[in-house]
């Protein structure tokens, strides 16, 4: 009995450790991105509801300077490499991104620096959509909600201003915040 | 006698009036009246000129297959042009009238109307996402310049501002010279010098955001059925992108546009028409969807 409790307590616990996504894994690696300039790819966007996983990719990727028409497991790679995405995620093509992910991917590609939770614990899905919320950058919400199309392009304009100017004008964020 | 009393006399006042009213027809002069109505100089539409680009920017050259191009300084744009311009690029116009609009990153926006109406120049822009900075020139005379959001229409009292419309948080709004009135719906706002928008305007942005749709743009290009009908519903002046003029001439065309469809038209009508087509038995096209299975007008796998 003793030792039941103590195999259903450690898998309890690796499983809250590890999460209930198997990282790592890529599905729907061979579906190719647009490779869209960013004007069209907003356009786009900002017509749909949700933004699926590889056009959120995509977007990194035109954050980024990257207009390339890659397939969704060679921009997994290259933005893991470029530590812009988890190790720890697994990846499907065309499941909605979550905000979560989202805040995670432009705190990464912004190079931000955050509180101390951030600092001390590195960068979290929950913790990087806190930071972007405090800052004005994204509205509030839950991490695990997906994102709107509209909602995306807007982030993406201001992460684009903030990485090229260092700050986001006014007009752009919430009101009664700024930079 | 005396209850029926007013009775008759109503009766007969009736009588009498419809009386007169007849006779006056009967002896009414049919000729046409001979002196000569004033007729009012029709508005002369006035070009912008891109004075400078940067970055990815295009326009959507208008005709029957939408097809976008690459923006150039120098090209003269019309009235019912669409601007896009992607991350990282500013676009500079300028308007015949010396006014100046910056389209700064991730934006989408249209000359909806540029005319000189009398000695008044008229200028109506939509903008669809994103955020302009507007410098409008008074002293060639008066200058009516309005800029539509999906949620709200701003008019330029002063000189100079800059307009946000973010997917997230609404419309924003700038001054810098000048007052500019923020409306939504029946309220107004007044935004004086060096001031934003505060909370005051929040709740109706909210309201008027709840009753929008999610879905404001078409990516098979064009303009789809909710799309225009939130237009309608949603903006004033023209449309947010500047397709639509307001009231009854844009519903005329919204139903013109749906008489189309009918004969064979190519736009998936959404949601919004789907109970009254149903209660018509009409049959819905199938939701398009990509190759993968993926609903994008649902976000439903």
């Amino acid at each position: 009995m003793k030792a039941t409790v103590v195999v259903m307590a450690a898998a309890m616990a690796a499983w809250t450790l590890t999460g209930c996504g198997t990282p790592g894994v890529v599905a729907g690696g061979n579906v190719t991105l647009s490779g869209a300039d960013s004007a069209q790819y907003l356009d786009k966007i900002s017509s749909q509801p949700t933004v699926t996983e590889a056009q959120a990719l995509e977007g990194i990727m035109l954050l980024l300077g990257q207009q390339r028409k890659l397939t969704f497991a060679e921009c997994v790679k290259l933005l893991k490499d470029r530590h812009i995405v988890s190790q720890r995620w697994d990846f499907r093509a065309e499941r909605p991104a979550t905000r979560g992910k989202v805040a995670y991917m432009i705190y990464q590609a912004c190079g931000m620096k955050g509180g101390l939770t951030l600092t001390l614990t590195g960068p979290s899905q929950r913790y990087c959509l806190r930071e972007l919320q405090y800052r004005g950058m994204m509205a509030p919400g839950l991490p695990y909600n997906p994102v709107t199309g509209m909602e995306y392009v807007a982030i993406l304009a201001r992460a684009d201003e903030l990485r090229r100017t260092g700050r986001v004008s006014p007009v752009m964020l919430q009101e009664g915040l700024s930079q | 006698m005396i209850r029926r009393m007013p009775r008759t006399l109503i009766a007969a006042a009736l009588c009498a009036l419809a009386y007169s009213d007849l006779y006056a027809q009967a002896t009414r002069p049919t000729a046409k009246p001979t002196h000569r109505v004033a007729t009012r100089p029709a508005a002369k539409p006035l070009v912008v000129i891109v004075k400078e680009v940067k970055g990815a920017a295009q326009r959507l050259l208008p005709g029957a297959k939408s097809k976008w191009v690459a923006l150039k300084v120098g090209d003269k744009l019309d009235e019912l042009t669409v601007i896009r311009t992607g991350l990282g690029a500013r676009v500079v116009l300028r308007f015949a009238d010396n006014s100046e609009v910056v389209i700064n990153r991730a934006t989408k926006m249209g000359i909806a109307e540029f005319r000189k109406d009398g000695n008044v120049t008229k200028t109506r822009l939509g903008l669809k996402y994103g955020s302009i900075r507007a410098k409008v020139e008074r002293a060639r005379g008066p200058s009516d310049f309005r800029v539509t959001t999906p949620v709200a229409t701003l008019a330029v009292a002063g000189t100079s501002g800059e307009v946000a419309y973010m997917g997230d948080f609404g419309f924003n709004l700038k001054g810098e010279t000048g007052t500019w009135q923020a409306r939504v719906g029946r309220k107004l706002r007044q935004v004086q010098e060096l001031e934003g928008l505060d909370s005051t305007l929040a709740l109706y942005v909210d309201m008027v955001k709840s009753k929008m749709l999610p879905k404001l743009g078409d990516m098979f290009g064009g303009l789809t059925g909710r799309e225009r009908l939130s237009m309608r519903d949603n903006s004033g002046g023209r449309g947010a992108i500047g397709f639509l003029p307001a009231g009854n001439r844009a519903r005329a065309i919204i139903r013109k546009k749906k008489l189309d469809e009918n004969k064979g038209g190519s736009i998936t009508p959404g949601p919004v028409g789907r109970s009254r087509r149903r209660r018509r038995g009409h049959q819905e096209p199938p939701a398009p969807t990509s190759g993968s299975g993926y609903d994008y007008s649902t976000g439903a796998e």
